[in-house]
């Protein structure tokens, strides 16, 4: 009949409750994929500048002398480039929750008081061999 | 010949989700003549290209459209790959196409939704739409973004999907697939729908051909045309057909998107469960030279990619031909003869994508 198409769905859906969720009571939870916000372990960067040289919106910068690391959030989309090429110390990474709304420019900055001690997180490598920051031009 | 009064339509219009301006040229009530104008929101991709290294470029080229956007990069990515003689491995084909896909999915849900938003039909948008959220959540498990995937890159795709993860994709996909045919059944037979939509912005084959329609548009006039049966990515290996309709109405564009849904729901679960072990991206060194095009099968048609390397990391030129720009002629001649309380539900029949179109 075609008058009643509709019907069994509206009626489904009024024995069964709304299917939005009620946030923030009712919280979904994160996917371990989502590609959320970036978030930076400070302690082990060895500020070799590549996840700066990959960016592609130019929302990361690096000051190796002061060992100061600038992140851009509202320049950030999150592509995930830097994740990729932080291949040395795994130092950069893309966590599943996103960052928090805000209505100013939000720019972070981070001071790494000392260097990360030579070989952390260097596990596999050969020991005694120190590779140290790439230098400058090395891509 | 009555008195003919010039009504603008668009780009602000509740019942367009994007900017194109249309001068309706009215007698009475009816649409005489169309005149269509597009340029609200160029954004200048294209050129964007000589500035962008070509593996940067990806990131733009998924961003030309919210809605289509693997496919963007994919079609890009098949272009450069193209230029610099990559081979694909076919894990990375075969995720391709399961992404692909789910975007195709999404888009239709979105469309089905926004079509009976335009003939005011608004539980049923709402339904489409919780539908079109359920599969978003498998997007976002598999690939990590809701509608901007980031998973394509220039010899292969960015991250691989476990056998945990596509069992549970396939899971919830069964339940979704379920679910769809609840609402496309309304599509296909409710009363109200069919009264708003049967018959009008009538557009015969012949006239689709020569105006040069692509996608959905197409093929509801009869006309089996699928740029996927070129057999790009792995769609080759894959059992599937076009889905063709004859009437080319606006119910018949329903329909066509309405039955891709399903045929979609079996593409990703063949291209999953056929899914070959191995790598998923190839090493790509060396600039592109040379030219290549790509034509890949968009949610609204065909998409033309068209790229020019000179051997600098920067491409020279990138072209793209978006589905919508070829539908804007058929939409013109379809709006003739019609009356204005029509034109909403015709304008939304071809699914205009504006972004695209003048990316």
């Amino acid at each position: 009949m075609p008058f009643f198409k509709m019907s069994p769905l509206v009626l489904k859906n009024a024995a069964s409750g709304p299917a939005t969720r009620r946030y923030p009571e009712q919280v979904r939870g994160d996917l371990p994929r989502t590609r959320g916000r970036i978030e930076l372990r400070l302690e082990s960067c060895t500020f070799c500048g590549l996840c700066q040289k990959r960016c592609p919106t130019g929302a990361i910068a690096l000051d190796r002398q002061e060992r100061v690391f600038t992140l851009d959030r509202f320049k950030c989309i999150l592509c995930g480039a830097c994740q990729d090429a932080c291949f040395a110390q795994k130092c950069l990474f893309l966590a599943p929750h996103y960052a928090a709304p805000t209505r100013t420019r939000q720019v972070e900055t981070w001071k790494q008081a000392a260097p990360p001690p030579p070989r952390a997180g260097l596990a596999g490598r050969e020991p005694g061999r120190n590779p140290g920051p790439p230098s400058e031009g090395a891509n | 010949m009555g008195t003919r009064t010039v009504v603008p339509f668009g780009p602000q219009h509740p019942v367009l989700p994007e900017p194109i301006h249309l001068d309706l040229v009215l007698e009475d009530e009816k649409v005489v003549e169309a005149i269509p104008s597009i340029g609200f929101v160029h954004r200048g991709l294209e050129k964007l290209a000589e500035k962008k290294e070509f593996g940067e470029m990806v990131y733009v080229a998924e961003r030309i459209c919210g809605i289509c956007s693997f496919i963007h990069s994919a079609a890009y990515c098949q272009a450069v790959e193209g230029l610099m003689k990559v081979e694909v491995p076919p894990r990375a084909q075969y995720l391709r196409v399961a992404w692909a896909e789910m975007s195709r999915v999404h888009s239709h849900l979105l469309w089905l939704g926004l079509f009976a938003d335009s003939f005011g039909f608004e539980s049923l948008f709402m339904h489409s739409w919780r539908l079109r959220e359920r599969l978003l959540d498998v997007v976002e498990a598999t690939t990590g973004g809701r509608v901007i995937f980031g998973s394509c890159k220039v010899g292969g795709v960015r991250r691989d999907v476990d056998a945990e993860t596509g069992r549970r994709a396939l899971q919830t996909l069964a339940v979704l697939e379920a679910e769809c045919r609840e609402i496309t059944g309304v599509f296909e037979k409710d009363s109200t729908v069919r009264r708003r939509t049967v018959g009008v912005g009538l557009l015969s084959g012949k006239d689709a051909w020569s105006l040069g329609a692509v996608g959905p548009t197409l093929r509801a006039s009869g006309v089996s045309s699928d740029s996927r049966s070129l057999g790009g990515s792995a769609y080759g290996a894959l059992d599937w057909q076009p889905v063709v309709e004859t009437a080319g109405d606006c119910h018949a564009r329903a329909m066509v998107r309405a039955r891709e849904l399903y045929q979609s729901f079996s593409l990703i679960r063949q291209a999953l469960e056929k899914m070959p072990a191995g790598p998923v991206e190839t090493r790509v060194s060396g600039s592109p030279s040379g030219e290549c095009i790509v034509r890949l099968e968009q949610p609204r048609g065909e998409v033309i990619h068209y790229v020019k390397g000179n051997g600098t990391r920067h491409l020279e030129r990138y072209r793209v031909r978006t589905p919508t720009f070829a539908n804007v002629p058929a939409l013109v001649h379809m709006l003739a003869g019609y009356q204005l309380v029509d034109v909403p539900v015709i304008v939304l029949s071809i699914d205009p994508c504006i972004s695209c179109t003048e990316r």
